[in-house]
């Protein structure tokens, strides 16, 4: 092509191709461009010789010559100044998905880790993206069917449906229907429950946790709560039993297992009345009136009624429990059986602006129901292995990172070793190259288990943090076998295989 | 033109060679040509199979200038003859090296193909 050629070409073309090639980095666009668009120009007049089809098939071609061509070429105008500041912010972002941080963090850490890893790993037209990208792939496809295997995923309460209309008597007064439920509790022949505690953590990251308790009661036999909470999914329970041995209370905890005789009720319930929201002590309050357990069983003029919602199908009273002492409590109780059937607080966390948590208690109760006498008393289960009696969660994470990088340090010597020995051989370096290309492959996968995880609903977070190490280990030991495979009949690497 | 890999290297440790960059190198072993000569000469050797776009073509020359495969010539076409702002390349020695190399590895393995049948030239 000359000037004058160029000067003769289609405008249009031209005009959309040189836009077109603004997308490349500016040093390779000011380098090439005018050769580019001679190219281009020379083979779209070609292609337009051969009829409509001809052309779109030409277009269909450069288009996607863009695409893969772009992205490589923002790769490469990288200095390796940018790629190790990308892997140092990636790192101090991964480090800070250890800890509890935005999902946007993990997801922005780990890719920023990958993209500096596979960045330094992708050399000169090396042709391995397509192993990264099958890790990738493996990664999410892994991390999403573990997500829905294992059920990861928090079941949450379905919320109160329908608007919050008044009551239908307007008479009834928050006060009123305070004393309706308390009177229903006071006067019980026997009650029993079982619930879910739904806290609900905005840091201002999501996470949901899900305990459970439940309550059995015969007026003059016997009493008994229990209360079972978890890190999180899938770890062993912890338990936490109240309960009255004739006159005696007493209690158990997982973490402290032993029968022990408390003063009287009211102390042994305050044990497990933060952890549990105060499930040991809502409903118990109201049935063993005076006993001053509880907040409920108090001054019915703080009630105030909201109006009424459904919740879980049946008709309901919202009241608010407000003392004006800066926090307050929605209590869902049933307009029927004047029974609690929620009970949802917020605390707002002062240290980190926007942070609070959600408490929402969710009850199952049955009044004046049989009451199976063993369901009275409680019999403390077998100790649990000595690993997890005394290692607390804090511990059990430094081990299990512990385990991830002895593996992690292992690895690297296998590689490290076999690698050498080619060295040796060859009297050349070969061994960073794969070894990185390798990492980079696991933590693609790592990072697309994340996201696989993410797409299954997971709520990736600080109690997912173990999961994720796993998978990183687990995506990198995959990611040195496949690259191993990969490599192996490679005269390149045939000293090291 | 691109400052070029002044170490010498052992072509061997650049093999494989990206299917692109084999074509391109093939195209320049008889004497230098611009890139639009060598997408046309890449299409016509493969018969088609291999079609480069200008952002393949140009991305590879650059990353070739930088390893020193290729250089660039000082050659500038008379203006009625060419478009005087075209650029011409040319092999390095070092790139005729490599090229040489990997057609050898690519030998050996149509041999190896021919000794297991796999392999029969028409």
């Amino acid at each position: 092509m000359n000037r004058d050629s160029q000067a003769g070409a289609p405008r249009l073309p031209a005009i959309v191709y040189r836009a077109v090639l603004r997308l490349y980095p500016g040093a390779f666009r000011r380098r090439y461009q005018d050769e580019m668009l001679d190219a281009f120009l020379q083979e779209w007049t070609a292609a337009r010789e051969k009829g409509v089809v001809g052309a779109a098939i030409y277009v269909a071609h450069v288009g996607w010559d863009v695409v893969r061509t772009v992205p490589s070429e923002w790769l490469a105008a990288f200095s390796r100044t940018a790629v190790l500041a990308i892997l140092a912010v990636g790192l101090g972002l991964t480090y800070c998905s250890i800890g509890s941080t935005p999902l946007v963090f993990k997801v922005l850490g780990c890719a920023a880790l990958s993209g500096a890893i596979g960045l330094r790993a992708v050399g000169f037209d090396d042709r391995r993206w397509r192993t990264h990208l099958r890790m990738l792939g493996f990664g999410l496809v892994a991390g999403f069917l573990l997500a829905t295997a294992v059920d990861l995923k928090p079941r949450l309460a379905s919320p109160p449906t329908g608007p919050l209309v008044p009551a239908t008597d307007p008479a009834l007064t928050g006060p009123e229907i305070h004393r309706r439920m308390a009177a229903v509790y006071r006067e019980a022949n026997s009650y029993a429950d079982t619930g879910e505690i739904q806290t609900t953590f905005r840091l201002p990251f999501r996470r949901t946790s899900i305990k459970t308790f439940s309550t059995a009661f015969v007026r003059g036999r016997g009493f008994r709560f229990e209360f079972k909470d978890q890190f999180q999914r899938l770890d062993p329970w912890n338990e936490y039993a109240v309960w009255l041995d004739g006159a005696a209370a007493r209690s158990w905890w997982t973490i402290e297992p032993q029968v022990v005789t408390r003063k009287d009720l009211a102390y042994a319930l305050a044990g497990p009345a933060g952890i549990s929201s105060n499930a040991s002590t809502n409903v118990p309050g109201l049935l063993f009136p005076g006993s001053r357990i509880g907040l409920f069983d108090g001054d019915a003029r703080y009630f105030e009624l909201l109006g009424m919602e459904r919740v879980d199908g049946s008709e309901t009273y919202k009241l608010r429990y407000d003392r004006k002492l800066g926090w307050s409590y929605d209590l869902w109780v049933d307009a029927h059986t004047y029974l609690i059937a929620r009970v949802a607080t917020r605390h707002v966390l002062s240290w980190a602006p926007g942070a609070s948590t959600d408490e929402l208690l969710i009850y199952h109760p049955r009044l004046n129901g049989p009451v199976d006498p063993a369901a009275l008393m409680f019999q403390p289960g077998p100790a649990r292995p000595i690993l997890w009696r005394t290692l607390e969660s804090g511990q059990m994470y430094v081990l299990l990172f512990g385990i991830g990088v002895s593996l992690v340090v292992t690895l690297l010597n296998f590689a490290h070793r076999r690698a050498l020995r080619g060295t040796l051989r060859r009297k050349k370096e070969v061994w960073l190259g794969p070894l990185t290309r390798r990492f980079a492959a696991g933590h693609l996968g790592a990072f697309g288990a994340s996201v696989g995880l993410w797409l299954g609903g997971v709520e990736l977070d600080l109690a997912m943090t173990n999961w994720l190490l796993a998978l990183f280990m687990m995506q990198g030991g995959f990611g040195l076998y496949v690259m191993h495979r990969r490599t192996r009949g490679h005269a390149r690497f045939a000293a090291v295989a | 033109m691109a400052a070029a890999k002044t170490a010498p290297q052992d072509p061997e440790a650049e093999l494989p060679l990206s299917p692109a960059v084999f074509n391109i190198l093939l195209a320049l072993a008889d004497g230098e040509k611009h890139g639009y000569a060598i997408m046309q000469e890449v299409e016509e050797a493969t018969e088609g199979r291999t079609r480069l776009g200008p952002g393949t073509l140009y991305g590879s020359l650059d990353r070739m200038l930088k390893a020193g495969y290729i250089t660039e010539s000082d050659r500038r076409p008379a203006a009625d003859a060419d478009d005087e702002r075209r650029r011409y390349y040319r092999l390095s020695s070092f790139g005729r090296r490599v090229l040489q190399a990997e057609v050898a590895r690519l030998a050996q393995a149509v041999s190896h193909a021919r000794l297991k049948k796999i392999f029969t030239p028409t």
